[in-house]
């Protein structure tokens, strides 16, 4: 849907009009439910953020002023209740002078290359833990980050404007989370991944 | 420009938010330098199989239902 027709919308539903408040819901609730999904990582929270984002755009729809869409509006209210929600989390959560340790002192390490390893690896339910894990043991601030930016594929200027925050800000987070992330999936090949990775490329040559 | 300096320059080689310059001397160094090569291409990687571990699901029936309830109950009000 167009911004126009977004916004025609928006106003007759501030005018009391319930079915296009339910046209908003249609086109927005599967990414609203999927962030929340993608930053919580379980159906409950994900649910629990739909509905209290709908709930809020509600009482605020008055508020609203179209300075911009709709969508970045509901993801700035949604990406604040998850904020919420991550900060009670009791998981332990890596520190963040780790973080800047991970994404500056790396060249002490050995450096596996596990780039051509296929996607077929991801049936392998051990990495996708290793890989979910790391994503949840991320600070609320640098998983928003990473969600936003490089799983729902928003621009830095959009994910700045969501969380409030500077462009350099949003930068700095997403290299220290990628930087993060990469190291715990190498980790993950040089312990043993990588005897999967040999079994499947065997595999592939058979 | 050492490695240091070049890890830096990575994430924004890949959201393709650095300036000519910048990408012009980061290019010359991958040619040269496997270490950084394999980080480039490890990152992008990681970012691929995040997205592929959170690929789209469809909002449960249930959920939905109970959202639109709560929203005609409010503009009944």
């Amino acid at each position: 849907m167009g911004t126009n027709g977004e916004m025609k919308l928006v106003e007759r539903a501030k005018k009391g009009d319930v079915r296009a408040f339910e046209d908003l819901m249609k086109t927005t609730s599967g990414k609203i439910y999927n962030l929340g999904l993608r930053l919580m990582r379980n159906k409950e929270d994900a649910s629990d953020i739909l509905q209290e984002t709908y709930m809020s755009a509600y009482e605020n729809l008055p508020k609203f002023k179209g300075n911009s869409s709709f969508s970045t509006w509901l993801y700035r209210i949604a990406t604040n209740f998850a904020l919420m929600k991550m900060r009670k989390e009791k998981n332990k959560k890596v520190s963040v002078s780790e973080l800047q340790e991970t994404s500056g002192n790396l060249y002490d390490k050995a450096l596996p290359d596990w780039s051509d390893s296929p996607v077929d690896h991801l049936k392998n339910q051990e990495l996708k833990e290793v890989l979910g894990k790391a994503i949840d043991s991320l600070p609320a601030k640098y998983r928003s980050v990473f969600v936003l930016h490089d799983i729902e594929g928003m621009g830095i200027a959009e994910v700045a404007d969501i969380l409030s925050i500077s462009g350099p800000a949003v930068k700095t987070r997403s290299h220290r989370s990628r930087m993060y992330l990469r190291e715990k999936l190498s980790e993950y090949f040089r312990q043993g991944g990588a005897e999967a990775q040999t079994h499947l490329s065997k595999q592939e040559r058979i | 420009m050492n490695c240091e300096e070049m890890i830096r320059l990575i994430s924004g080689y890949l959201d393709d938010d650095i300036d000519e310059l910048m990408k012009n001397i980061l290019e010359s160094h991958l040619v040269e330098c496997e270490r950084c090569l394999s980080l480039l291409h490890t990152m992008e990687k990681t970012i691929f199989f995040s997205r592929e571990i959170n690929k789209r699901k469809k909002v449960p029936e249930r959920v939905i239902r109970k959202v639109y309830c709560e929203v005609r109950i409010r503009y009944k009000k």
